[in-house]
């Protein structure tokens, strides 16, 4: 259901048919894997990405012309990340190697050209692009490299490299600032759009903790949970603590405190821009978080009474009776 | 007295650690206190009593229950839409 309203909103279809467009004229062997990552990125995971530069571009009152040109530049931007990411993590087979790359090569070279009709070669704009490009290649190459301390003393830093591999992002926040004429608030802008994407990352993270434990890549949940390192023989031991804190610690409040930290960073930053589409999302993601964990905590504890019930019978369970303290 | 509380915890411990649940169908008493839990006489005759088959049908479950779980509400309500 919530594919299909990203799918039906009128603004969404009028860029994916502009995209499909630029496709249907590269060589035929990349038209159908093009269509087919479009549809990828068309999940609602990527709803941020997909709506970011089109709230900045109405908060900032630009042309829709320009909004559209820059959410076409996202996602051409996007796939083609979305491209390298799978290429970094091996998850390209060998028959479609050569396709992914030069589908990569084309996506890459329709990005810059919509960058190439919006900014003027002396546009800050592209020392910005330069500035998050870096941080995306320096957290793709050490993305299977966990910090070097645990979760628990993880600094500021290490939670923002955490986000990193998010930062092509940033990219059109730049954009629709210097379009707009809104330079003075790329900085907090960006810091918000850094701190939302280590929530998300965190958020990922927790999702995905079992099949990262399985394919041995690291993952921030995990490292919350369980103080062994992440490393094979210690698979079966890490995977018991994980479950071990869901229903018998603390249910993973405290991680998901420090994400709602985050999102909260991300708000007050925010406000700076005055942008109403990302201050709602962020109160909505803040929302989410806190029932996630919430839930998480009921949920597991009201299995464990069941199956304490079923293994009990209901006579051992009674707690012995309090005495009121006037009789005491 | 083992109050509703420390049986939960015992109970989830058992699903989740096969070394705990041998130690305790063993010795109830004894790998309660393990973990802090102090079993009445009623308590660990129930224990010594537990269906093998019964335990396994609850423990399989209950782990893949707990890795959808959090799938599930990740899924629903991150990311804020």
């Amino acid at each position: 259901m919530q594919e299909s309203l990203l799918l039906s909103d009128p603004k969404i279809l009028v860029v994916r048919a502009s995209y499909c467009a630029a496709i249907k004229r590269l060589a035929p062997q990349l038209v159908n894997a093009g269509c087919h990552l479009l549809d990828r990125i068309s999940t609602p995971n990527w709803t941020l990405e997909w709506h970011l530069p089109r709230w900045l571009g109405d908060a900032f009152g630009l042309p829709p012309a320009r909004i559209q040109a820059l959410v076409l530049s996202n996602v051409y931007g996007l796939t083609y990340v979305r491209l390298q990411d799978d290429l970094v993590d091996d998850e390209v087979s060998q028959a479609t190697r050569m396709t992914t790359i030069l589908l990569a090569t084309a996506l890459y070279h329709l990005w810059m050209l919509q960058y190439v009709q919006l900014f003027a070669g002396e546009s800050p704009f592209w020392s910005y692009l330069e500035r998050f490009m870096a941080q995306w290649l320096r957290a793709t190459q050490s993305s299977n490299n966990p910090p070097v301390t645990g979760f628990q003393s993880y600094s500021e830093e290490d939670f923002l490299r955490l986000g990193e591999r998010g930062a092509p992002l940033k990219i059109c926040c730049a954009g629709a600032c210097l379009l707009a004429g809104r330079e003075e608030v790329i900085p907090p802008l960006t810091s918000a759009v850094d701190h939302l994407l280590v929530s998300a990352v965190l958020i990922d993270h927790a999702k995905d903790w079992a099949d990262d434990l399985t394919a041995g890549r690291y993952n921030a949940f995990v490292d919350y949970a369980s103080p062994h390192p992440q490393v094979p023989h210690r698979r079966e031991a890490n995977r018991r603590q994980v479950l071990e804190e869901i229903c018998l610690g603390d249910a993973a409040r405290p991680y998901f405190d420090v994400l709602q930290k985050h999102v909260q960073i991300a708000a007050e930053k925010a406000r700076a821009v005055a942008c109403p589409g990302l201050i709602q999302h962020l109160q909505s993601f803040e929302s989410g978080v806190v029932t996630i964990r919430d839930r998480l905590a009921d949920e597991a504890k009201a299995w464990l009474r069941m199956a304490t019930e079923q293994l009990f019978g209901s006579s051992l369970l009674s707690d012995p009776p309090t005495i009121p303290d006037e009789r005491r | 007295m083992a109050n509703r509380e420390q049986l939960d915890r015992l109970v989830g411990k058992t699903m989740l650690d096969v070394s705990f649940r041998d130690r305790l169908l063993g010795d109830p008493e004894g790998a309660a206190e393990s973990i802090g839990v102090s079993l009445t006489e009623a308590q660990a005759n129930r224990i010594r009593q537990w269906d093998l088959d019964v335990l396994d049908a609850l423990a399989g479950p209950f782990e893949d229950w707990l890795n959808w779980l959090i799938q599930w509400l990740t899924e629903l309500f991150g990311r804020g839409w």
